[in-house]
């Protein structure tokens, strides 16, 4: 060790090597290291233990620092990202301050990568340790930083996620702003019928839901609302959201609504029944939604005035302007769902060819059936049989699938869609036992529980029909008895053109991103490849985003059935209320500090950083002059260290990393 | 080739001839991969059932008569799907277009005139029982012995069902002996999906133990078993239905039949599908063996539940399958390879099948076949 005036005096330095139960030791000639750390400067304790993060090996370490009065304590086990945060416990319950510690890792570093060389391999141990402990003796007592709590959280998406997790953070006496994009909430489960596995009413199920964040006092519902602006940090974000018009205020009685709808002349393809049906310029999507007041699409209508002249001039506004709305909020629920995605013209016949539709449109399409209907008639067709095609726009394959109409390839399975597709092929065959069904799939995927919708559709005799990965089926017309035909190289049947005459094909198409809309690049939300939202880790912390403070909820993650959306709105509804019931979220003191004596007020580093609002100038007074000097906010301040790098007076340094600790770091390892 | 096209009538209809669950199959092949077919030649269960599911006409029609209704593939496909059902129902389909193979035509022409499979005279029937003098008739509560047409047409098999006989007698259970009128269970005619004439033999027989008195009804044959209980209640015929190894075991375990000679051979049991895997008896039947002093009783490896079928159901006995594609072949060289010198077994068609390939493998100086009945006497004669 060099440069020992540098070091504080009365040093007392605890080294603990951790065996990892034979991970580390099978390699690491341990006694040696314990030896070699004994022998660093300052250094009273140096010993060893078969699982250091076991209870009393823990035990151990604090009573080393009580008994032996240590002051700056040194690990050497596995990777810091997976017992960093106990030691560091650990020495905090020994009457240390935490930030007093450092960790070396000579498992993935060492004995892990170098397991055929055992020699080189102690003497790399040895190294690391004593870079530590040169660093160590430099560590400074930090506190961590104390960032003030906004109680309410701003949930942006309407649909089942969005109204799950907003109920639940209600429920535990949580604010609530619910951003919906579109006029109406309840998303695509609104849009859903029977739900699998147990058919429940999809909206007969909702109503409640919907009812209860409608009338709860802690929710504030903005229909037709985007996110445009994001400031502030974990805690603490400012956003502001522009509001649409509806045009129309209500609440309004039943008969009225009835009356306008009939009135309005003007009509447009009903998003409600993905464009299967019209609906007038001003319009509800089904009875009892939430909101119960219409909305006037201003593109369809031509200002008539018919609806004025039914429901009073206060009632309708053609006038009325969007607006800007700010929401205070500690945190953000990304509830944003998915798209069900809409085959390109020409895919298996879609477009082009009378008779093929998606599931969601089938759905809509059942929906809209008489509960007693005798047969089933699809565009004033009777249809006698039906084909589901599985996984159209899933689990797509490069040279398979032609990328260019519809790129990127989505790679993934969409999850849903097998049980969905058999839980519609047992609907037709109970309703109408007269349909055959043919189910054309690659692999059933009905995981889990849903087993039970694949064994209801084959009991229910609908026939399956497998195609491989490579051999997409073909929809062309049909010749003669049936309107379609679909052609199948059936791997059940060796392998053979199996050719299926049918009167309607149903395309199961995958379920897409949705649009999460311009709160993804204000906030820097990671996205994932296949362009959902992507979560920190899918086991450990699946419902929050690398951006902290902000959770995923349902579908905007990854397909999900409305259950799984249920239980991941419910575990992030969990992980914010974590944070909103708080008064104050402790950070760790890992970020920029500004040495005022050195600091010329340059600027050079405020121009480096690349977070907003992390550094600036700031007017100070010293020695009664008033001067800019950089000044760091210490929540937004990441600690990348990139202002380090460009300050040529060293007035700024990253705490628990600073420049003098690095040098000791590295003296330690090249010594 | 142009492609092929669905025809769900047929599935319809063989599911409402007993197919039902055929749509169940979900195509893992596991049922391709036990058929013991698959042992002498290529026989694609799933593949036939796949055929069915969609209607479409089989690659081989041959292959629709080759099940043997083992079972051994129902026991365990995973699915549950009644697979000897839906054969049984697409060799019903093929055969109402007079599409049956020739042997199984002519063994339908015998029962149809003469009531049972072997074109034996109907009069000759009680034949194999005349050293016996057994009644025609008894009390209520006295058993009426059925024997298997096999043993009561084949010389050889005969011997059995008078060892049968004779057990039993010596262990004090009273019966008589079915009427001369009775005609064959019917298994064969059922399993080759003639549906009409398995219920207008059925119903004769019926007639004819009402007349008799019959109550209670020992067989010789695991089929009749198999036959009278699951068939013959539709047709008004409930009674107590035994196969014979259960009441000797019951004779045995009472003390009522005490078997002192000593036997000192080697044998080896063959569990008959329709006593084992249709119907779960195989303890009793090992019980009675191992009540014979002297006797040491080897396992071959494929036993009980496992036990490999001789080819003898489902027609199949009738259909003289050539010597290399026998699977009683196998089992006979399994018996050899376990060190058997004698290879037992229960059921008068087993008996039969194993016989000819002893002869086929010139094995008669090492391994005789013989109905457990015949051991037993052999110790207490
Ligand atoms: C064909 C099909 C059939 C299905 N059948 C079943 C079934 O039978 N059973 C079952 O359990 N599941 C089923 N599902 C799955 C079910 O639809 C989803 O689990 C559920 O709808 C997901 O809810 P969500 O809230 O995550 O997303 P969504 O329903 O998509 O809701 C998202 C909401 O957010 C709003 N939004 C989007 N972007 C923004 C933005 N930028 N700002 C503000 N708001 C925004 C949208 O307008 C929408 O209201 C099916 C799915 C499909 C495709
Ligand atoms: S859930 Fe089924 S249909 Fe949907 S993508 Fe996955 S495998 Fe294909
Ligand atoms: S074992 Fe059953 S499920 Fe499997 S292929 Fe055979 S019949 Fe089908």
């Amino acid at each position: 060790m060099t440069d020992s005036k540098a070091s504080p005096r009365d040093l007392r330095i605890g080294v603990y090597i951790c065996h990892c139960g034979g991970n580390i030791s099978d390699v690491v000639d341990c006694p040696k290291v314990v030896e070699a750390a004994a022998g660093f400067d300052d250094v009273v304790v140096s010993r060893e233990h078969s699982f250091m993060c076991s209870d009393p090996a823990q035990e151990m370490i604090i009573e080393d620092i009580r008994k032996q009065g240590l002051n700056r304590v040194v690990i050497a086990s596995c990777s810091p990202s997976l017992h960093e945060l106990t030691f560091r416990r650990t020495v905090e319950r020994g009457g240390l301050n935490p930030f007093l510690y450092e960790h070396a890792n000579i498992r993935e570093q060492v004995s892990w990568v170098h397991g055929s060389r055992p020699e080189e391999a102690t003497a790399k141990a040895i190294r690391l340790v004593r870079a530590a402990v040169g660093k160590v003796r430099l560590l400074t007592a930090e506190e961590r930083i104390g960032v003030e709590v906004l109680k309410r959280a701003l949930v942006v998406g309407g649909g089942l996620a969005g109204l799950r997790a907003a109920k639940s953070l209600a429920d535990q006496g949580i604010e609530v702003t619910l951003v919906e994009a579109s006029p109406f909430l309840g998303g695509h489960t609104a849009q859903l019928e029977h739900l699998f596995p147990h058919a429940d009413q999809a909206r007969e199920l909702m109503a409640p839901l919907l009812r209860g964040v409608a009338d709860s006092s802690r929710i504030e519902v903005l229909t037709r609302a985007k996110v445009v602006g994001v400031e502030g940090y974990f805690g603490n974000f400012q956003v502001e959201l522009e509001v649409q018009p509806r045009h129309i205020r209500g609440p309004l009685p039943a008969d009225k609504l009835a009356q306008i709808t009939e009135a309005c002349p003007k009509s447009a393809p009903s998003e409600f029944d993905y464009g299967l049906r019209e609906r007038k310029a001003i319009y509800m999507p089904y009875p009892g939604c939430v909101p119960e007041v219409p909305a006037v699409d201003m593109q369809s209508c031509s200002r008539c005035g018919k609806c004025e002249e039914i429901l009073g001039a206060d009632a309708v506004d053609f006038d009325e302007q969007a607006r800007r709305v700010k929401v205070d909020a500690g945190c953000v629920l990304m509830a944003t769902g998915f798209k069900p995605y809409e085959p390109y013209k020409g895919e298996l016949g879609y477009g082009e060819l009378e008779g093929v539709v998606t599931l969601a449109q089938f759905i809509r399409i059942l929906g809209a059936l008489p509960k007693d209907a005798g047969e089933l008639e699809v565009g004033g067709r009777k249809i006698q049989s039906v084909a589901l095609i599985h996984c159209v726009g899933s689990r797509e394959i490069d040279g398979v699938h032609d990328p260019s109409p519809h790129r990127p390839l989505r790679t993934y399975c969409s999850r849903v869609c097998c049980s969905a597709s058999l839980h519609a092929a047992s609907e037709i065959r109970e309703r109408f036992p007269g349909v055959n069904v043919f189910e054309l799939y690659r692999d059933i995927r009905s995981y889990g529980f849903y087993e039970e919708v694949f064994e209801r559709a084959s009991r229910n005799r609908v026939v399956f029909l497998k195609y491989s990965d490579y051999e997409i089926p073909v929809v062309k017309a049909g010749n003669g008895e049936a309107a379609l035909s679909v052609v199948v190289n059936d791997q059940l049947t060796g392998g053979k053109a199996v050719d299926v005459p049918v009167d309607l094909v149903v395309l199961a198409s995958a379920m897409e991103p949705g649009d999460a809309g311009e709160i993804v690049g204000l906030m820097k939300l990671p996205i994932g490849s296949d362009g959902f939202l992507l979560e920190v880790h899918p086991k450990l912390r699946p419902v929050e985003l690398a951006v902290e403070g902000v959770m995923v909820a349902g579908t905007a993650q990854a397909p999900m059935s409305t259950d799984e959306t249920s239980a991941a709105a419910c575990a992030a509804a969990a992980k914010a209320a974590r944070i909103l019931t708080r008064d104050e979220i402790p950070l760790d003191p890992f970020v920029a500090r500004v040495d005022l004596s050195r600091c010329q007020g340059e600027g050079l580093c405020v121009a480096q950083c690349g977070y907003d609002g992390a550094l600036q100038l700031e007017e100070i007074e010293q020695d009664g002059e008033k001067v800019k000097r950089a000044s760091v906010n210490a929540v937004l301040c990441k600690g990348c260290g990139a202002c380090v790098a460009v300050c040529p007076h060293r007035a700024i340094d990253i705490v628990g990393c600073t420049l003098d600790q690095l040098y000791r770091q590295v003296d330690g390892l090249c010594a | 080739m142009p492609d092929l096209v669905p025809f769900l009538e047929v599935p319809d209809l063989l599911v409402e001839t007993g197919g039902d669950g055929l749509n169940l199959c979900f195509g893992c092949g596991t049922c391709t991969g036990l058929c013991p077919w698959n042992l002498v030649r290529s026989f694609n269960v799933r593949l036939l059932i796949r055929t069915a599911q969609l209607g479409l006409e089989p690659e081989d029609t041959a292959d629709v008569w080759r099940c043997a209704t083992c079972g051994y593939c129902v026991a365990n496909c995973p699915r549950e799907v009644p697979i000897i059902d839906v054969m049984r129902s697409m060799r019903a389909m093929t055969g109402e277009s007079g599409s049956h193979p020739q042997t199984i035509r002519a063994m339908l022409a015998s029962q149809g005139q003469n009531g049972n499979p072997w074109a034996g005279e109907a009069e000759a029937r009680n034949g194999w029982a005349c050293e016996l003098e057994m009644p025609e008739s008894g009390q209520a509560d006295d058993w009426m012995f059925y024997a298997c047409c096999t043993q009561c047409y084949d010389p050889e098999t005969r011997r059995s069902a008078v060892a049968q006989v004779r057990v039993l007698r010596a262990g004090g259970v009273k019966m008589w002996i079915s009427p001369l009128e009775s005609v064959c269970c019917g298994c064969s005619v059922r399993e080759t999906g003639s549906v009409e004439l398995t219920e207008r033999m059925g119903r004769s027989n019926v007639d004819r133990f009402k007349k008799s008195g019959a109550r209670r009804i020992l067989t010789a044959s695991p089929h009749c078993y198999n036959a009278f209980i699951k068939d013959y209640p539709a047709w008004g015929g409930e009674y107590e239905v035994r196969h014979y190894t259960q009441v000797m075991h019951e004779l045995l375990q009472s003390g009522q039949l005490v078997p002192k000679r000593e036997v000192k051979r080697t044998v080896t049991y063959h569990d008959p599908c329709y006593l084992g895997r249709h119907n779960g008896i195989y303890d009793e039947p090992r019980a009675c063996i191992r009540a014979v002093p002297g006797v040491e009783l080897v396992e071959m490896p494929r036993n009980r539940e496992e036990s490999l079928c001789c080819q003898g159901g489902g027609g199949q006995i009738f259909m003289d399958a050539p010597a290399d594609e026998r699977f009683a072949k196998l089992r006979v060289q399994e018996a050899l390879d376990a060190g058997a010198e004698v290879l037992l077994t229960a059921c008068p068609y087993c008996n039969s099948m194993f016989r000819d390939s002893i002869k086929i493998l010139d094995a008669e100086d090492r391994l005789k076949v013989m109905d457990i009945a015949e051991l037993v006497w052999e110790s207490l004669a």
